[in-house]
């Protein structure tokens, strides 16, 4: 096992280990009073978000009257943000991307290479021949 | 002193231990390993094996039904702890007695929408099909073993 660099060997933020923060700090929801395209947002709005606002204290919930077509706007505690429009869609579809939004960890999405990923050094380090019992090396 | 060590060098707690290997029983391999605390264990889920230490992260391709993000995971089905020189290894599953492992979901994102291409002859050509496979992040949060 060689050293780290010092850099690395700087602890990082891992969340989850100790304490776990949700990672979904602020939602967004813009509507229209007037437009069409808002109804179902409209609708969303005065059914769900007094329930939602009281079941997750964590996320801080804002809506915005303003005109044009409506969306829906998730902030990150890295600094990211995500933006779905919601023009002419059902409440459900409006209520299933607020779950999307809330269950992300505002990372960028990518594929799974390994399952596993780790940022500690390997346990067991590189095998060496030079250190193993000679009776467990295979012999020719 | 150096054969010594390297007679225990390499010490399991299976029935059916490799060859060089000593076994011995939990109560002589439990102190060695508690001496160390850079250690891994073996975790087992949906018959998949993933090798894991504390703080790692795992990214399943899958969304585990009835999870929500902040939930807590239990390990139960692990087959190996170890350090670097010992393994603690069960038949085939270790008793939970032995070991506390814990993981936290902090996330259920999708991978990116990728775009696929299939030539078949009831295709006439070609046709497109759009995958986005849901995910599940978990990271490890506590990994011990009891004395």
């Amino acid at each position: 096992m060689s050293a780290r660099p010092a850099y690395q060997t700087v602890a990082r933020n891992l969340n989850g280990v100790g304490n776990f923060v949700l990672q979904c700090k602020k939602v967004t929801f813009r509507y229209c009073n007037w437009g069409g395209s808002s109804d179902g947002m409209r609708q969303y709005l005065d059914k769900n978000l007094q329930k939602i606002a009281a079941q997750n204290p964590e996320i801080e919930f804002v809506a915005v009257k303003d005109i044009g077509h409506p969306f829906i706007r998730g902030e990150f505690v890295n600094g990211a943000e995500k933006t779905i429009c919601c023009k002419n869609k059902h409440p459900r579809f409006i209520n299933g991307k607020f779950e999307m939004l809330k269950s992300s960890d505002g990372a960028p999405r990518k594929q799974m290479k390994s399952p596993v990923e780790s940022i500690n050094e390997s346990v067991r380090g590189i095998w060496s021949p030079y250190h193993t019992d000679p009776k467990a090396r295979h012999k020719i | 002193m150096m054969s010594l060590l390297r007679q225990v060098r390499h010490m399991s707690t299976a029935a059916s231990a490799p060859s060089g290997f000593l076994k011995v029983s939990a109560e002589q391999i439990k102190p060695l390993l508690l001496a160390n605390q850079h250690i891994f264990a073996k975790v087992h889920m949906h018959n998949n094996a993933y090798l894991v230490t504390k703080g790692d992260q795992m990214r399943l391709p899958y969304r585990f039904k009835g999870l929500k993000v902040g939930d807590v995971i239990n390990f139960e089905h692990v087959s190996q702890i170890g350090s670097r020189d010992h393994v603690f290894q069960g038949d085939k599953y270790i008793s939970q007695d032995h070991f506390n492992i814990k993981g936290v979901v902090t996330a259920l994102t999708a991978e990116p929408m990728t775009t696929h291409v299939h030539h078949r002859i009831k295709d006439k050509g070609y046709t497109r099909t759009q995958r986005k496979v849901p995910q599940t992040i978990i990271r490890i949060s506590e990994l011990e073993l009891k004395a």
